[in-house]
């Protein structure tokens, strides 16, 4: 044994306790922070809608995972499609940690792809985590004459939407610009469960961008009589249950490599269906604590037998991969971003 | 007929089971539970049951249903009964449907008569919640297919319906409350466009994206307006009442209620069927109903408005019953027709029950459940409220200095609560103006509210109907029907009104030149506001302007033709008739359908000091915020307010503060958990934000 290797190995053994030192030293600065504190988790609606379900499902539990069990109060800041909550974290909101945000996934891609400036940069918020990945469908009620996704793209249907920049607006509208697709779109209908509504009294044929969670609970009649039937999968990866009936991903029609991209990047929102964020400028050592928190409370028993009643998915996206993919989406070159721009601003056929 | 025979049978065997598993004696402690705190989330102005259901939702999940349901019901059809409360005592109405409740029960209360107005409410909303339970129990057979029948058009329809009110509610004032009315829908525009996503109006505010919030609006129009006249009328609001009179006055409002029970039968159709169509704001059944009592009953159009007790029952009745409509789309589609029920389908969830055609058939009991619910909770709403209504009515008679700082306080954070926002705060003193100005000069606000509410349902139905069946909805026999109804309800008035003039041809010569009065300028003062809202529409997208286009022309001409009425009409034009042509116009003489100020007494000059005095304080309130936060600056307000205005003495100003803001700091800080705004002195020294709501 040379001394030279002794010597190695006392340096790695010496780099490995000082490590670990600096760990546990991080582990105590923030449970040293955190202990006694609170922290305030803005959501960017009102109570009681899906988004404030799923901020008051985590807030329930991530404490208990967060070095120091701070509380965690849940506040209400609806306004401009959470944009306003955003644009309170990015701008206002401590950045010691004590402060995060659950904000729409439209609020982190809009900036890129939309008209109206909101004075936040997506890209440099830090995030926690999304709660779970929606998948978005075009049902159709059976009796109408369109049939298969490929009719759609020669005959007019029907389909009720609420308003320009929520999914069941834009999403269809993509699909006539990129894919050619006829939608007919009736605009205006307060929100998903009306445009429900309309489909069961035969006033639309159908609906276009409505997550696929949900539906099937909630109305186990349409799938059993097949009054309703799904057409097209608006998702990269698709959901595993309809993949496995034979439902395709519109992403399979695209006729060239541009489109395909144009339709993937705006149905990447879709993978961070519930995302949570903290402001630019969070100690590294209190990011990573929450974020392992995050995961370790969207895995835990009680929530996820909570959620299982509530029919809430819980598909967690990890903080990391969240930041990562965001990044992507920003460095999209801007001949695919500027088409998707394009299809997203044209106005319907009337 | 037999197969309905047993569906009776077991309907009623449903509602009987219902009603022994409600009784079971945890559930009915849940159920009283839920009771005590809507009442007290109805009485606090501007929080409605909607936070306190979204908190208690999780408690519920290791609940049996029924009790779930008992529980988060009993909150949800309480709130309403606590509303009239504030709004017959102080003119501040509690929530967004018991506006209507002010314009004749805040009279009562100034006339001594509290004790009977409160009692009207809390009978009338008992009466009210109960009719509207047992609609719903008797139309359950009916629901899905009548709500499947109801579309786009007839949604339409409903909404032009209620709008036509505007009519009835403008009183002697037609041309006004037309205009008002426009102003209201116009306001309704502000915000994203949901046709093409054009931002209108917000003037490059992100707190105008989603449009006005209704609360700051209502307590700025009605609120705020009787505060002012408060301070410079300078007395307390109800004079010379001893405690007699209270409950000889209670016992008088029961009285009223069976006395015209079918009128809060009507009404509490009206407000249970409102309440039951999703998609269109509920918050206007009050003055829908109160406009059907005007168009319906004996003398009303010579009484309303000057506190007559129909007014309140009217509107009580009704707005307590749309909780249990607003169950209806909840069940049977899983549509909630309100906020709170949008968290209670959350429960449905939890609890495994899907809405839809199992909650009529294999699930009925669970529905009779929460029907049996809405019904009990009226009963004990009622009751509790009757158990401290003495000491309520006696408020009134307090001094103004007593009174005025703790409900501009509680006013002020009821306003911000509405989204959490500077805008809010803005948004009240800017409508409180508005309130004040349009209350001095005779201007209806009623028309302006309904405006407000229903626009957005007009325009949103009114596209979808067009895009989707062109003209030919206007065919549908519903459609039909009610705009038939809509319009006969418009132009009746206007005929009636142009016969008693003596015809057209003569209201075209009664005409002189022009002459000039202080209160014109408000009118030109408006039709400059609705000019450059016209003028800046114009650029738009062709959807996004076309309603707001047409709505401001017509409120132009409107208004116009008021101006030029104001100016060139010969005041004395109807006394040329006969004697007794003349007496009977006088009888004709229609009222003006709003409150009217009673400080008339006052010389000019001292209401414009004293009202200048009023908005200082609020501007003061809000710059003091901006320095030092809220909760802190409510108790400068409180102290400042009292020393320099009574001045009360200091034994009593200072637990007054401490109880006041302890209150507040609990309803607010601690329990809503609301997001406060940044602070000067919370930005310099950060350790001062330990102090509540500092940030």
């Amino acid at each position: 044994m040379s001394i030279g290797c002794c010597l190695r190995r006392i340096v790695v053994a010496g780099a490995c306790a000082l490590w670990a030192a600096n760990v546990a030293a991080a582990q105590d600065s923030v449970e040293h922070f955190y202990k006694g504190r609170q922290i305030n988790l803005i959501v960017g609606s009102s109570a009681g809608g899906g988004y404030d379900t799923y901020a008051r499902l985590l807030a329930r539990h991530l404490g208990n995972y967060i070095p120091g069990n701070p509380s965690i109060v849940v506040q209400n800041m609806s306004g401009a499609g959470s944009n306003r909550a955003a644009g309170y974290i990015y701008g206002v909101a401590p950045k010691d940690g004590t402060a995060l945000g659950a904000i729409f996934p439209g609020a982190v891609l809009q900036p890129l792809l939309g008209d109206t400036a909101a004075g936040v940069d997506p890209n440099k918020l830090v995030y926690l985590g999304s709660a779970n990945s929606d998948v978005y469908v075009c049902y159709l009620r059976t009796d109408a004459p369109v049939k298969t996704f490929k009719d759609t793209l020669n005959q007019e249907v029907i389909v009720g939407a609420s308003n320009p920049g929520a999914t069941t607006y834009d999403l269809p509208l993509l699909l006539n610009n990129i894919l050619g697709t006829r939608f007919k779109i009736v605009t205006g209908y307060p929100g998903s469960r009306e445009i429900t509504l309309a489909i069961d009294r035969s006033e639309v044929q159908g609906a276009c961008g409505i997550g696929w969670t949900g539906i099937e609970a909630m109305h186990p009649e349409w799938f059993a009589k097949d009054t309703v039937r799904v057409l097209v999968q608006l998702s990269n990866k698709g959901h595993a249950d309809l993949n496995k009936r034979g439902v395709p991903r519109a992403g399979e029609f695209a006729s060239t490599d541009d489109d395909r991209r144009v339709i993937e990047l705006v149905f990447s929102q879709g993978v961070f269906g519930r995302p949570f964020i903290m402001p630019p400028g969070v100690p590294a050592d209190r990011v990573a604590a929450l974020r392992k928190a995050f995961m370790q409370a969207m895995n835990d028993k009680t929530l996820r037998g909570e959620a299982s009643k509530m029919q809430l998915d819980v598909e967690p996206l990890a903080g990391d991969d969240l930041q990562t993919l965001v990044t992507d989406l920003y460095a999209t070159p801007s001949r695919v971003v500027d088409k998707a721009r394009l299809a997203l601003a044209a106005k319907p056929q009337r | 007929m037999e197969g309905f025979g047993t569906e009776a049978a077991f309907m009623a065997a449903a509602a009987g089971k219902a009603f022994l598993t409600l009784m079971e004696p945890h559930r009915m402690g849940f159920l009283a539970l839920g009771c005590m705190m809507g009442l007290i989330l109805g009485i606090v102005p501007g929080i409605g049951g909607l936070t306190g259901t979204a908190m208690l939702l999780p408690f519920t999940f290791a609940m049996d249903p029924y009790a779930a349901f008992a529980l988060l019901l009993g909150l949800g059809a309480t709130t309403a009964t606590g509303d009239p409360i504030p709004a017959i005592l102080f003119g501040v109405p509690g929530g967004a449907a018991s506006a209507a409740t002010v314009l004749d029960g805040f009279p009562m209360a100034k006339r001594g008569e509290a004790g009977r107005a409160l009692s009207a409410a809390y009978m009338s909303s008992l009466m009210g919640g109960i009719f509207g339970a047992m609609l719903l129990a008797i139309s359950i057979p009916i629901l899905r297919p009548v709500m499947l029948y109801l579309g786009s058009p007839e949604l339409l329809a409903f909404s032009i319906l209620g709008i036509s009110m505007v009519a009835v509610l403008s009183g002697s004032a037609p041309l006004r409350g037309v205009a008002a009315g426009c102003l209201g829908i116009m306001i309704a525009m502000i915000g994203s466009d949901p046709q093409t996503g054009t931002l209108r109006w917000t003037f490059d505010s992100l707190y105008l994206w989603d449009g006005l919030p209704l609360t700051p609006l209502l307590l700025g129009l009605f609120a705020l307006p009787e505060l002012c006249d408060l301070l410079i009328a300078r007395v307390a609001i109800a004079k010379g009442v001893n405690k007699a009179d209270i409950y000889k006055g209670q016992w008088q409002g029961v009285k009223d209620c069976f006395d015209n029970w079918w009128l809060i039968m009507r009404c509490s159709w009206i407000g249970g069927g409102i309440g039951s169509i999703p998609g269109i704001s509920a918050s206007v059944v009050d003055w829908l109903a109160y406009g059907h009592a005007l168009k319906t009953e004996k003398g009303a159009s010579q009484t309303f408005g000057k506190g007559d007790v129909r007014g309140v029952i009217a509107s009580e009745s009704s707005n307590n019953a749309k909780e249990g409509g607003a169950l209806v789309p909840t069940i049977a589609f899983g549509v909630p027709g309100s906020a709170t029920m949008a968290i209670l389908l959350g429960a449905f969830l939890i609890h495994g029950l899907v809405p839809g055609p199992d909650m009529l058939h294999k699930n009925l009991d669970i529905t009779y459940t929460m029907v049996w619910s809405v019904a009990l909770a009226n009963i004990l709403g009622a009751g509790a409220c009757y158990a401290f209504s003495p000491q309520f009515a006696r408020l009134a008679t307090l001094r103004y200095t007593l009174i005025l700082p703790a409900v501009l306080g509680i006013v002020y954070i009821g306003a911000f609560e509405a989204s959490r926002n500077w805008g809010d705060l803005f948004a009240l003193l800017l409508f409180g103006l508005l309130g004040w100005v349009m209350k001095q000069f005779k201007w209806p606000r009623p028309p302006l509210v309904l405006g407000l509410v229903l626009g957005d349902s007009i325009e949103r139905y009114m596209f979808i109907s067009i895009e989707r069946y062109g003209f030919s909805w206007l065919t549908r026999p519903v459609v039909a029907v009610l705009l038939t109804m809509a319009l006969i309800g418009l132009l009746r008035p206007f005929i009636a009104d142009v016969r008693q003039q003596g015809g057209i041809g003569r209201m075209l010569t009664s005409f002189q030149a022009p002459r000039f009065h202080v209160s014109q300028l408000f009118t030109m003062f408006y039709i400059v506001v609705i000019a450059s809202l016209v003028i800046a529409a114009v650029p738009w997208h062709f959807s996004a302007k076309l309603v707001p286009l047409v709505v401001g022309t017509i409120a132009l001409t409107v208004l116009s033709l008021s101006l030029f009425n104001e100016m060139c009409r010969k005041p004395t034009a109807a006394s040329a008739t006969a004697l007794a042509d003349q007496a009977q116009h006088e009888v004709e003489q229609k009222i003006h359908m709003d409150l009217t100020s009673d400080t008339e007494h006052l010389p000019v000059r001292t209401i414009l000091e004293r009202a200048a005095r009023f908005f200082s304080y609020l501007l003061a309130f809000m710059a003091c915020m901006a320095v030092i936060g809220l909760i802190p600056t409510v108790a400068v307000f409180v102290v400042v307010f009292m020393r320099l205005e009574g001045p009360e003495r200091w034994s009593l100003v200072i637990p007054y503060t401490v109880i006041l803001i302890l209150g507040i700091w609990i309803a607010f800080d601690v329990f809503m958990a609301i997001p406060w705004p940044p602070s000067l002195i919370g930005q310099l020294f950060p350790a001062l934000k330990i102090i509540p709501s500092v940030q």
